[in-house]
């Protein structure tokens, strides 16, 4: 029996409400003082934390909590519009995680977060501690902060912003709109997961349409007017798609209110009856964590930078979407660097010993076409308790302009780097391919 | 009910951990190299148009890099990603980055 069934089978990460003070056996124990760290998802950011720790400290007692349900990436998602096919290929089946030598996967639905304990209380009335507890749950989708988007609007304004069916329904919906027909993308408000991910999204789509539906239009309904990329996006949308309009705050463009019954979408200055609607709502961090008190009434996690625990619970970090790290953006990439960074910092910790300064990257591919991509680039360091973009470290794809005829070739070779981009994310963060060590 | 365990609870949590004393954190260019894999995969292995830094030679990922960071025109075309994290690494950083690569078999 391995480790992994042994916990799962023995009802325990750490301890079963019911096996009361009854510690489980362990190979690793010795003498002294020992430490366990207990995480909450298993996301970019709770897989890359999981197995830094593995990697840098392999004595370590790491478990993890993560829904039972499937999960398929966010990234690439949008790709699997033009392919329903290849959605299969996003979902990640865990299959690294069993053994001695890996994190300890519990997949259980959890009830409460208790950050004065570091405790989670699962549904099965498991609760579990740890010396610290890491909640990299990602988001929430608030989709109450829209007037008229009632329970059952998501069918008629799939969002798809959680990968998996979801997806699937709105590539249907796409492939069921008519010629002349209408699509209407409405975006929100920042900060937001993954915040080229409607760009990119609507590149693809206007791709779609123009080839399948070239008389049908786009129109993006921006709730700012400014994003990532934009001028890189919007070059390559006067460029490529005369199909896709982009209309932002100023131009009127909030939206005020959807009608999940008629399929009315209004904004401040105009309303639309499109053939498909793709509502992306606002977000926040999960309600397991606001009912914990950790986003302080903000409704994202506050952090410190240099370690992401949380300044209202010791020994409690956050990671990933949930956490306000700005200006790092929501991203996979953000997240498994943050993981990393938290693992290091947790190591020190418990070692008593000074926190390393974190090493934080990021870097976000996007597809304008399905062979073109651009990217964007960050670098962050801690100054003054407070994170920052290093403007050394951080840039984005040259323009057209700047790359004349070579745009194509350049474009071209950003694609295949996403793809690779994407296959080595996946392999680093949840072990998969039989990479690593 | 279960409020009456809670100091067992955090007692009970500690036996089965790793010894506090076997805890060393990670070193800069083991921290650098993490972040590297985030788009150069596990151990840096690369996968498809992102290439392998695991087993280049250890002068040549220097080279690279170097050239990355002082020449402008390397930021041009797709180098960009690159030349950005090669403009903020301390050289000590660089070099023994490109040793921690060129030593993995």
């Amino acid at each position: 029996m391995n480790r992994r069934r042994f916990l799962t089978g023995a009802g325990a990460a750490l301890l079963s409400a019911s096996g009361l003070g009854r510690a489980i056996p362990s190979a690793a124990s010795s003498n002294g003082p020992h430490a366990s760290v207990l995480i909450l998802g298993a996301g970019f950011a709770g897989a890359s934390l999981a197995w830094a720790l593995k990697r840098w400290a392999p004595s370590l007692t790491v478990t993890m909590v993560a829904a039972p349900e499937r999960y398929w990436t966010c990234p690439f998602s949008n790709a699997a519009l033009l392919k329903p096919a290849d959605l299969s290929a996003l979902e990640v089946r865990y299959d690294a995680f069993s053994g001695d030598e890996a994190p300890t996967l519990i997949r259980a639905r959890v009830k409460a977060v208790e950050p004065e304990h570091r405790a989670l209380v699962l549904e099965d009335g498991r609760r579990l501690t740890g010396d610290k507890l890491v909640l990299a749950p990602g988001i929430e989708l608030a989709t109450d902060a829209i007037d008229g988007y009632q329970e059952g609007a998501a069918a008629r304004f799939p969002h798809a912003w959680e990968a998996g069916p979801e997806s699937l329904r709105l590539a249907e919906r796409l492939r069921a709109v008519p010629d002349r027909g209408l699509v209407v993308m409405t975006i929100p408000p920042n900060p937001y997961r993954c915040p080229p991910g409607p760009y990119e999204r609507a590149s693809l789509m206007a791709w779609w349409l123009q080839k399948h539906r070239p008389r049908a239009k786009l129109l993006l309904l921006d709730s700012k007017d400014r994003f990532t990329k934009d001028a890189l996006f919007k070059a390559a949308w006067a460029a490529r798609y005369p199909n896709l309009e982009w209309q932002g705050f100023s131009d009127g463009a909030g939206l005020r209110r959807v009608d999940a019954t008629t399929g009315l979408i209004e904004t401040d200055f105009d309303r639309f009856s499109p053939d498909l609607a793709n509502v992306i709502p606002p977000q926040r961090a999960p309600a397991l964590l606001r009912r914990a008190g950790l986003d302080g009434g903000q409704g994202w996690c506050p952090i410190e930078p240099t370690g992401f625990e949380s300044p209202l619970a010791k020994d409690v970090h956050i990671l990933g979407d949930a956490a306000i790290a700005n200006p790092m953006p929501k991203s996979a990439f953000a997240a498994n660097s943050q993981g990393k960074a938290c693992a290091a910092a947790l190591i020190a910790d418990l070692a008593g010993a000074p926190r390393p300064d974190p090493v934080l990257l990021n870097t976000c591919y996007s597809l304008v076409a399905p062979d073109a991509g651009i990217a964007v680039v960050g670098s962050y360091a801690v100054k003054d308790g407070r994170l920052e973009s290093l403007a050394a470290g951080s840039g984005l794809s040259p323009s057209r302009r700047t790359l004349g005829e070579s745009v194509t070739s350049v474009r071209g070779a950003e694609a295949a780097h996403a793809r690779g981009w994407y296959d080595s994310i996946r392999a680093d963060a949840f072990r998969e391919g039989g990479l690593g060590s | 009910m279960a409020r009456r365990w809670l100091p067992w609870l955090a007692l009970a949590a500690l036996p089965v951990a790793a010894p506090l004393s076997a805890l060393e954190p990670p070193s800069t260019v083991a921290r650098w190299a993490a972040a590297c894999n985030g788009c150069h995969g596990a151990e840096g292995r690369g996968s498809g148009a992102m290439p392998a830094l695991r087993g280049q030679s250890a002068d040549a990922l220097a080279a690279k890099l170097e050239q990355w960071r002082n020449d402008p025109d390397a930021a041009a075309a797709t180098g960009h990603v690159m030349a950005r994290f090669a403009a903020i690494l301390e050289p000590e950083t660089l070099r023994a980055l490109a040793d921690h690569y060129g030593a993995a078999p």
